[in-house]
């Protein structure tokens, strides 16, 4: 297939140079891509970063992991406390 | 046989002497239809001259017929507009005070006309009010093309520049939206490791090109990128060129909305800005120019 580049609105055939350039360009950024396809996978399924942070805090709460008394698990609770969930 | 009478004469007709003891007959005659001679020999009369009026037209009578007449004194089209006109200087205007035409003198530069009951004239040459706007340059339609680029749209009049981007398409399936800035003749569009860009979620490292997007689907039911980037001093030759980007697009069953800062190491005068895809065509989609007014 030939590629071409639009100028001002005019098509215009890829010299060879260009054309092999481009191609080039093309596969290195697919193979570049398959190479991360692991880390674009779990850069877009992650949870996000306040929802992560929020289940660390309920492991705390539920003594899970080790945290309660310390100041970033007590000025959370604080905040909790002061506008609680309302029960259904 | 005709005998001559007692002053010479042998014709009939008006007697004329030409003061040097000689006398002779003559007969007055219309030079042309406009005229009409009536007893032009005097002999049963007096001879009577009159205008055929139906004769006269527009041109056939020479000279030409003043304003004074309701004319223009002119020959030309453009001569009797300039004859009948008020302006006298490079952009002046013309406009009704209400009964006359009347010129107003042109304002200073960049004014515009501004409609002002309290002028005689009801109107006056007025700085721009509230300043700014965009003013189209130029767009491009996607077509199966390898890159899309604008050359030699950048100059002096604008200092910042607006892309607007619709449902831009590419032909392979999870590729990158990306930008290259161009210098010089022709131009070359810089392929070195010159651009810095990031995101709100983080840095991106050096490349070879300006980021827009992440991955976008190819599939038409996606519809492609649509949003806009903004080009800072693409005309300077002093100063890192700068772009800030906003995005929407879908990908993997997600809606993505990706902002961008970047910047191009150079600071050569910009003289191409080429979108493309990190792999494939643009299959279709409309990119749009405007320049942002300095004001």
């Amino acid at each position: 297939m030939v590629l071409y580049k639009q100028v001002n609105g005019e098509r215009v055939q890829l010299s060879e140079e260009e054309e092999a350039a481009t191609r080039a360009e093309w596969a290195a950024n697919e193979q570049e891509a398959a190479d991360n396809a692991w880390l674009e996978g779990r850069l877009s399924e992650y949870p996000q970063i306040g929802d992560q942070l929020d289940m660390l805090w309920h492991s705390m709460d539920a003594g899970e992991i080790p945290g309660k008394g310390f100041e970033w698990y007590d000025s959370i609770k604080a905040i909790k406390d002061k506008y609680p969930k309302p029960s259904k | 046989m005709a005998t001559n009478n007692s002053i010479g004469l042998k014709d009939s007709g008006l007697a004329s002497y030409d003061g040097d003891g000689t006398f002779a007959g003559r007969t007055v005659t219309a030079g042309s239809s406009k005229l009409s001679v009536s007893n032009g020999d005097g002999i049963s009369g007096d001879p009577t001259v009159d205008a055929v009026e139906a004769n006269f037209t527009h041109d056939n009578i020479g000279g030409t017929l003043g304003i004074a007449k309701g004319g223009t004194g002119q020959t030309t089209a453009t001569e009797a507009f300039d004859a009948l006109a008020p302006t006298t200087t490079k952009g002046d205007v013309i406009v009704s005070n209400g009964s006359d035409n009347v010129r107003v003198a042109v304002g200073t530069n960049d004014q515009v006309l501004t409609a002002d009951s309290s002028e005689a004239s009801g109107v006056k040459w007025a700085d721009a009010g509230g300043g700014g706007g965009l003013v189209y340059i130029t767009s491009l339609t996607a077509s199966n093309d390898a890159t899309l680029d604008f050359e030699n749209k950048f100059s002096s009049t604008y200092d910042n520049y607006l892309f607007v981007f619709n449902n831009i398409l590419p032909a392979t399936d999870g590729a990158d939206l990306q930008i290259r800035m161009g210098t010089g003749a022709g131009p070359t569009y810089i392929t070195s490791n010159d651009y810095w860009h990031a995101a709100v979620d983080g840095a991106d490292a050096q490349t070879s090109y300006g980021r827009i997007s992440d991955a976008v689907a190819s599939s038409t039911n996606a519809h492609g990128v649509s949003g806009y980037m903004y080009l800072y001093d693409a005309y300077s030759s002093s100063v890192y060129k700068h772009y800030t980007s906003f995005s929407n697009y879908y990908y993997q069953f997600q809606a993505n909305f990706k902002s961008r800062g970047g910047t191009c190491a150079t600071t050569s005068t910009l003289t191409g800005l080429r979108f493309f895809f990190s792999s494939g065509n643009v299959t279709s989609g409309t990119i749009r120019l405007y320049g942002i007014v300095n004001s």
